[in-house]
């Protein structure tokens, strides 16, 4: 092995290393959280989940529907559309996050799911998950945040946060600090795929924008 | 000539600061265009499988460009591949020349391991993406890995014998790039301190290889997504030539980012005179520790 083979092999692994940055995210799913009220209480968090084009094509090539492939579902195959998604897997977290007074609220499974094809073909799905405890959100400060910590799919808020059972209550959006320089993000970047927990501060997380409630 | 060099070398070290320093703007505005050209797709691969041919070419456009915004992303090599633009003697042409075969090889697998895996054993597209993420990563990053350390070690000898040339009455004159001809010196440079001409001409075919096997083994996401769509889609022939233009438009950005690296180095070593020989030394070692650096961090994640 010769020193110009050596570096000859520098080239080559330097011509790698940019490859395996830039891959996330590879999913890209607009949509929105809302708060589900009961008697001053929150008892569910809405989830809206509009995946891109290229995502929803590969669900329903994955999962064998649309045969004909015109990109029209059956009701029956958007329905199997709807539990594919609805089927976490274990340590799945959910990509949707609550807090009161900044201590995480657990939040359950997807509960009455709904999908629908839309004519761009994306496929939407709306589902509410129950908190394990209803907050007052009088006496805590509530805030929801829709991300994945790993960045791999990127979640927009495409649309304005809903509160359903309590006409005393209204949303605000605080949008994610996006600093061209940041020396944090950028080494958050540089560690793309690191799964942190959601807790923690992530890559995911940094894109999030945080949705908090008030009530009068 | 010089003061050109110097200018040229000054222009482009500025370039590369700024560029790092808005690196995540860079990022940011990647991933808009990814979204972009992934919606793109996604109608392209529609009104393929609907038959209508002339979609081909811009689907493989479309492709291209997301090849290129993916390469653009988070800059785990920004920094070493200043350094290896630095240390290395190959041509720009060489060099975009590998950035191609690198790439078109890494379709390649994508494409055996996708539609291999779906004519022979059945898998589905999420299978052919967890072994892809699962296995073939880490593999790849450890190899690259031990191909730093490698690097490193190999800088670490070519330091000592630049040493114990320097001190031999009948040493090399280091650090003058035209003092001698490209010849090969084959087997006997193990008599011999390093030369420039060592330095700078790159040429072996079996560490070549090598690599492209430890870039290829790891297939991007985002091909896997292309042709596991296609092959149920009955299109199995278009999400390969899509695959394949995806590697062209990365190579692309590769190519650019060395030729920058190539232009620094010889500038470089035009602007300072005499110590281009222990600089590209000090660099590879340099090279081969960041190579090292990020792997770990690859397979430690």
């Amino acid at each position: 092995m010769t020193v110009r083979s050596c570096l000859f092999a520098l080239i080559l692994s330097v011509l790698a290393l940019p490859q395996r940055g830039g891959t996330h995210p590879h999913a890209f799913i607009d949509g929105g959280l809302g708060f589900v009220m009961a008697d001053g209480q929150i008892t569910h968090l809405s989830v809206t989940w509009i995946h891109d084009p290229l995502y929803t094509l590969f669900a329903i090539t994955e999962a064998g529907l649309d045969p004909d492939g015109d990109g029209r579902l059956s009701e029956a195959e958007v329905a199997s559309l709807v539990r594919i998604h609805q089927q976490w897997i274990e340590g799945f977290a959910g990509d949707s996050y609550l807090w009161a007074d900044d201590q995480p609220v657990g939040l359950s499974k997807p509960q009455a799911a709904q999908g629908r094809m839309l004519p761009d073909g994306r496929f939407q799905m709306e589902f509410v998950r129950a908190l394990d405890r209803p907050v007052d959100p009088r006496l805590a400060r509530v805030t929801a945040k829709a991300y994945d910590p790993t960045y791999y799919t990127a979640y927009a808020l495409t649309e304005a946060p809903a509160v359903r059972g309590d006409p005393a209550c209204r949303t605000q959006v605080t949008a994610a600090r996006r600093d061209p320089t940041d020396a944090e993000m950028l080494s958050q970047l540089a560690l793309l795929d690191r799964d942190d927990s959601p807790e923690d501060p992530s890559i995911g997380v940094r894109f999030a924008d945080t949705i908090s409630l008030q009530c009068d | 000539m010089r003061l050109a060099a110097i200018a040229t070398f000054l222009g482009l070290a500025l370039l590369a600061l700024v560029l790092w320093q808005y690196q995540s703007t860079a990022l940011l505005w990647a991933i808009e265009r990814q979204r972009g050209f992934q919606t793109a797709m996604a109608g392209h691969l529609r009104d393929l499988q609907a038959g209508e041919p002339r979609a081909l070419w811009a689907f493989c456009l479309v492709c291209a460009g997301y090849g290129f915004a993916h390469a653009l992303g988070p800059g785990h090599g920004k920094l070493v591949i200043g350094g290896a633009g630095l240390a290395t003697g190959a041509t720009a042409g060489r060099l975009a020349g590998l950035a191609i075969v690198a790439s078109l090889a890494q379709a390649g697998v994508a494409i055996a391991l996708v539609y291999g895996g779906f004519a022979l054993f059945g898998v589905n597209g999420k299978q052919a993406r967890t072994m892809a993420e699962t296995w073939m990563s880490p593999a790849s990053a450890a190899l690259i890995g031990v191909i730093g350390v490698i690097l490193i070690y190999r800088g670490w000898r070519q330091w000592r014998r630049l040493g114990a040339a320097r001190h031999a009455p009948h040493g090399h004159h280091h650090g003058h790039p035209h003092a001698h001809s490209d010849h090969d010196h084959g087997h006997c440079h193990h008599a011999h301190g390093p030369d420039l001409d060592q330095v700078v001409a790159l040429r072996s075919w079996r560490d070549a290889l090598a690599l492209i096997g430890a870039i290829a083994i790891r297939p991007c996401t985002g091909a896997i997504f292309v042709l596991a769509i296609a092959w149920p889609l009955g299109i199995a022939l278009a999400g390969a030539a899509g695959v394949l233009a995806m590697g062209l438009g990365t190579a692309a950005f590769t190519a650019l980012v060395a030729i920058a690296g190539v232009t620094l180095r010889q500038s470089a070593v035009l602007a300072i005179p005499g110590w281009a020989g222990p600089t590209l030394i000090a660099l590879q070692i340099l090279a081969g520790a960041a190579v090292v650096w990020f792997s770990a961090l690859a397979l430690l994640r």
